[in-house]
């Protein structure tokens, strides 16, 4: 096989040296057949020496870490592997991944999410790892949150093996909040109490104008992301058939607009421009101007560093007369079409998935485990701080995640953000807004599906 | 007027047509020099210029999302992107805006400035150095220091105009003012400008404005019937190559409004370079920079076309 | 041409207020790299921060590897500049001065080219590279680069100038055609090499296109990616990113303060010669 790959490459080498660009899409290399996986077993899994790549995003140091840690394991566990990682900064994944495959030289393990796995999916460059997962004793999906793996598949496919999850949450700093007089955010999900409306009176006795110049000084709330904001409201950007835009559902109006609202209307957000100036939501939450954010749970990291921060978390906030939202995104890892053994592939899979490798992401990343029993266990939950973290893990039963057809980033980068950032800086109306990235919308989708 | 090199050469192939077509020593050492000399460039421009172009052709005519071969869908591209994408017409539109505000005023903006430095001042040399400064720094780099400049709340801009009791526009963060913030800031850097006009400028014949005042003309009248017609060469150059630079605007859009608010500054090279990059659709974008291309083109021959009317060659300034 | 006195003071009044406008977002720049967050927000602006915040600058290069990126930027810029006078000085001497067959069609079918933009043959160039395997390396940065149409073009402007009798003279005295153009040409031709030397250096530095399609490792980053890449990954505050933007600037003020006079003569000949 690996004599295959390497006279493959030989060939486009020389083809695009010798006879040029011309020729060279037209005989551009079709992802590994399909066929190939679970099936060629034994014959693969030699002894031979064989070097193994596990494909990351992000380069902060402890993820690097993390990442040579797993490589080591995989290593030591096999004699014959060498394990390795290649870690891109998070903008250039796809790209990189992408030409990395259609050169014949995929990565042998490849980190995907909520916004990279519609993408490869779409592709048709990723493995089903289903048979691997059946044909294999020491491995089952039952210690995973069910939820997760029920999202992932699509038509009997399955092809993200989950590391972890984002539940997102309210961030909120208690001395602000003692500060207004306020109590601290309950810590149940199904509560009544805790809504949009009392959301709103808390973001506007937090923000404070101190010197009277018209510019808050510490602003309520700060929410970098709108779509969990309009899943809580009961709407989506895509119809339920998936065939249009859902946006112009009555849900997704108002939930759009009670959002603009927030900053045009009740000035308890900043504006793009100081935010601009001022960092990101954490910066500004840490640095005290900002006394709720919402994000996932990767804040924990980064605020448990923020020595003398008293914080803690809270539920979102339900709308009124819809059922709680855990809105989450997952990540996890898998095989790329075309790997030289898609077999020691899932070996190195399995590692990266595997138990221990679960407490890291508790303990060091920080974010919630996939596997059920490490994050109910004393490597998440049991972690001092923040003090209720099993608003996390109780979000499991709420769960709900970002659309998962293939043009999703295109739908929501081309044809929703635009629109809706004109909309929150209060140029345009939510109706128009929504008007005028329907039919754009409608067009990728017609494009999708073919008609 | 031909070189002297032209007529040797001509000479010599018209030489050469006399006998037969078979090369003496000296020119067949020639050719293989010659062959030895462009190879290297010759190879280089085939693969890297002339193959690219014809592939960018042939993808232009597919659809080609990477992993999956090219598939092969004639003009739908531009069928699309002619009819059906109002996206690229905004590009059109915000592009278009863009050169026609900028390449005038920054024409006008240096050759005043050029003007000026032509003046015997003092401090001429630290001048020009100054005027030519922004136009050799990183874009990259002066993006990010005007992203500041034009923030509404604590830019310096803001800051400076709320000193009359006015609070300044949005700039980029307002889909009216973006695209002008970014023609603003266009204008910083006229330094280019200025050095090829001040060049054209110290080119013009001192007898010609000797000339114009025994004839009783002032300053005014010397400007607009020497300077201008003597300079009308360069002005056509500044101006053709300034169309073809202001076109191909990306860096300032990438850094810093990333084509918003809204798409007010989503330029052409911008809308390429996410189509292409950000969504993978290869054969669409590549169909995109054709556009560009036939536009570049339709505009330059156009200018060149209209200097007739009114670029002046020093033959005919006596006449004229 | 004499200018009255009046006249000439403000002439001179208007350049320094102009000057003065063009510099005054340099010195906020560099004002700003200096000045704690609180100074940087304050109104009306602070100029002289109350003390100089040089940790601003380290903090800089930590964060957008600065070291790493200068290194990489002087590497492929030297590298291309050179090669590419080399290989286009070598074409512009067949095109100038050699006759062999096909010379002509070849220079026509040169010019034909020369009009399409870079952006047309973008996506071939990168298909090219990914499927040469050579994404994230310094070949992909420099090779395409080296056979420059423009560079060429202007080369063979300025060697056509050349009388060609000091090249008969060089061939009567035994030289061969290598002897002309290494004792002949170039020597003669140091303005147009400078010139194509200096606007391939600004414009190779100053790249962001190619290197965010090609560069994927931080190791790799040129400055300007460096600088891109920082902006759009994590969002660092005013004060730090003036002071990386300060950074760099000043290799390019450095080297045009020094060359002056070779780089303005560099636009003026490139625009002069048709």
């Amino acid at each position: 096989m690996t004599t295959r790959r390497l006279s493959r490459r030989h060939f486009l080498q020389g083809s695009a040296l010798v006879a040029g660009g011309a020729f060279m899409v037209a005989c551009a290399p079709v992802a590994g057949d399909p066929g190939a996986g679970a099936a060629d077993e034994g014959e693969s899994m030699s002894e031979e020496p064989i070097e193994l790549v596990a494909q990351y995003w992000g380069t902060r140091p402890e993820f690097i870490e993390d990442r040579e840690i797993l490589a080591q394991r995989m290593t030591e566990k096999f004699p014959n592997v060498t394990a390795s990682q290649n870690s891109v900064p998070g903008g250039q994944y796809g790209e990189k991944v992408l030409t990395a495959i259609a050169a014949g030289t995929p990565p042998d393990t490849m980190q995907l999410n909520h916004r990279w796995e519609p993408f490869f999916r779409g592709q048709e460059a990723l493995l089903n790892v289903i048979p691997f997962a059946d044909a294999d004793d020491e491995f089952t999906f039952d210690v995973f949150y069910p939820r997760i793996i029920e999202l992932g598949t699509t038509e009997g496919q399955l092809v993200t093996v989950p590391r972890g999850w984002n539940p997102f949450v309210i961030y909120y700093n208690r001395a602000l909040f003692r500060e207004a007089g306020l109590d601290d955010l309950p810590t149940s999900w199904e509560n009544d109490t805790w809504n949009w409306d009392s959301f709103l009176e808390t973001a506007q006795a937090l923000t404070v104008d101190s010197d009277g110049d018209g510019r808050a000084d510490v602003y309520g709330m700060f929410f970098p992301y709108w779509y969990p904001f309009l899943r809580l409201g009961g709407g989506d950007v895509l119809s339920d058939d998936q065939q249009s835009s859902g946006l112009g559902s009555p849900e997704a109006l108002a939930a759009l607009q009670w959002l603009a609202d927030l900053r045009l209307t009740h000035g308890v957000s900043p504006t793009p421009a100081e935010i601009e100036g001022l960092g990101s939501a954490q910066d500004l939450f840490t640095a005290g101007r900002v006394a709720m954010f919402t994000a996932g749970a990767w804040g924990i990291g980064a605020l448990t560093r923020v020595e003398g921060l008293d914080w803690d978390v809270g539920p979102l906030p339900r709308a009124a007369g819809q059922p709680p939202v855990g809105y989450t995104q997952y990540y996890g890892h898998g095989i790329p079409k075309g790997t030289q053994s898609a077999d020691w592939s899932w070996e190195y899979l399995k590692i990266i998935s595997d138990e221990e490798s679960n407490i890291t992401v508790a303990q060091t990343i920080g974010d919630v485990p996939a596997m059920r029993h490490i994050a109910e266990s004393e490597h998440f939950a049991g972690l001092p701080k923040p003090p209720t973290r099993q608003v996390f893990i109780d979000s499991a039963p709420h769960m709900q995640v970002w659309p998962t057809i293939a043009p999703i980033t295109e739908i929501m980068s081309r044809a929703i953000t635009p629109e809706l950032n004109l909309a929150f800086l209060g140029e345009k109306s939510v109706e128009d807004a929504v008007a005028a990235a329907g039919p754009q919308v409608d067009e990728i989708l017609a494009a999708l599906w073919g008609n | 007027m031909r070189s002297r090199q032209a007529q040797v050469g001509q000479a010599a192939d018209e030489l050469a047509a006399g006998k037969r077509p078979r090369m003496s020593g000296i020119a067949r050492k020639e050719a293989i020099a010659g062959y030895f000399a462009i190879s290297p460039w010759l190879l280089g421009f085939l693969i890297f210029q002339l193959a690219p172009i014809l592939a960018a052709f042939y993808i232009s005519s597919t659809e080609w999302r990477i992993l999956s071969a090219p598939e092969f869908i004639g003009v739908r591209n531009f069928d699309k992107l002619l009819f059906k994408d109002d996206l690229f017409w905004q590009s059109i539109k915000v592009t278009v805006i863009y050169v026609i505000f900028r390449v005038p005023v920054s024409a006008v903006l240096s050759l005043a400035l050029a003007l000026l430095m032509n003046q015997q001042l003092a401090g001429r040399r630290l001048f020009r150095t100054i005027y030519y400064l922004p136009a050799v720094i990183p874009l990259v780099a002066v993006s990010m220091m005007w992203i500041w400049i034009f923030n509404p709340e604590y830019g310096v801009l803001n800051s400076f105009i709320r000193l009359f009791g006015i609070e300044g526009p949005q700039w980029i963060h307002s889909s009216r003012w973006a695209l002008p913030a970014l023609i603003i800031m266009s204008l910083w850097q006229v330094g280019t400008g200025i050095v090829i006009f001040l060049a054209g400028l110290q080119g013009i014949p001192a007898h010609l404005y000797e000339a114009a005042t025994i004839d009783g003309a002032n300053t005014w009248q010397r400007f607009l019937k020497v300077t201008l017609p003597m300079l009308s060469p360069v002005v056509l150059f500044a101006l053709v190559m300034n169309v073809i630079g202001s076109f191909q605007i990306f860096t300032q859009a990438y850094i810093m409004t990333a084509g918003g608010p809204g798409n007010a500054t989503l330029f052409l090279v911008l809308y390429i370079y996410r189509n292409a990059f950000e969504w993978f659709h290869m054969g669409y974008a590549s169909a995109l920079a054709w556009v560009l291309f036939v536009v570049v083109l339709v505009i330059s021959l156009i200018m060149l076309r209209s200097s007739e009317h009114w670029v002046h060659y020093e033959g005919r300034i006596g006449g004229a | 041409m004499k200018l009255r006195r009046r006249e000439t003071v403000s002439l001179q009044l208007v350049t320094a207020l102009g000057a003065a406008a063009l510099l005054f977002p340099f010195l906020w720049m560099i004002s700003a790299s200096l000045q704690t967050l609180q100074e940087v927000e304050a109104f009306p602006p602070i100029w002289i921060p109350e003390v100089p915040q040089w940790t601003n600058y380290i903090e800089a290069v930590v964060n957008y590897n600065i070291g790493r990126a200068l290194l990489n930027s002087a590497v492929v810029t030297t590298v291309s500049v050179v090669g590419q006078l080399i290989v286009c000085s070598l074409g512009a001497y067949a095109f100038s001065r050699l006759r062999f067959p096909g010379r002509d069609a070849i220079f026509l079918l040169f010019l034909a080219t020369m009009m399409i933009p870079h952006y047309v043959t973008i996506i071939p160039l990168y298909t090219m590279v990914w499927s040469a395997g050579l994404i994230d390396t310094y070949t992909a940065l420099i090779f395409p680069g080296l056979f420059s149409p423009f560079g060429t073009f202007l080369l063979r402007q300025f060697f056509n100038q050349i009388p060609i009798s000091l090249d008969e003279a060089t061939l009567i005295d035994g030289g061969n055609h290598w002897h002309i153009y290494l004792y002949v040409i170039m020597p003669l031709s140091r303005a147009g090499l400078g010139a194509l030397g200096i606007f391939s250096f600004l414009g190779i530095w100053n790249t962001l296109f190619w290197p965010v399609l090609v560069i994927n490792s931080k190791e790799l980053f040129t400055l300007p990616l460096a600088l891109a890449m920082a902006q759009g990954q994590f969002v660092t505050l005013i004060h730090v990113q003036m002071a990386g933007s300060v950074i760099a600037c000043v290799p390019v003020i450095v080297v045009f303060l020094m060359l002056q006079k070779q780089f303005i003569s560099s636009i003026a000949l490139s625009g002069m010669k048709q």
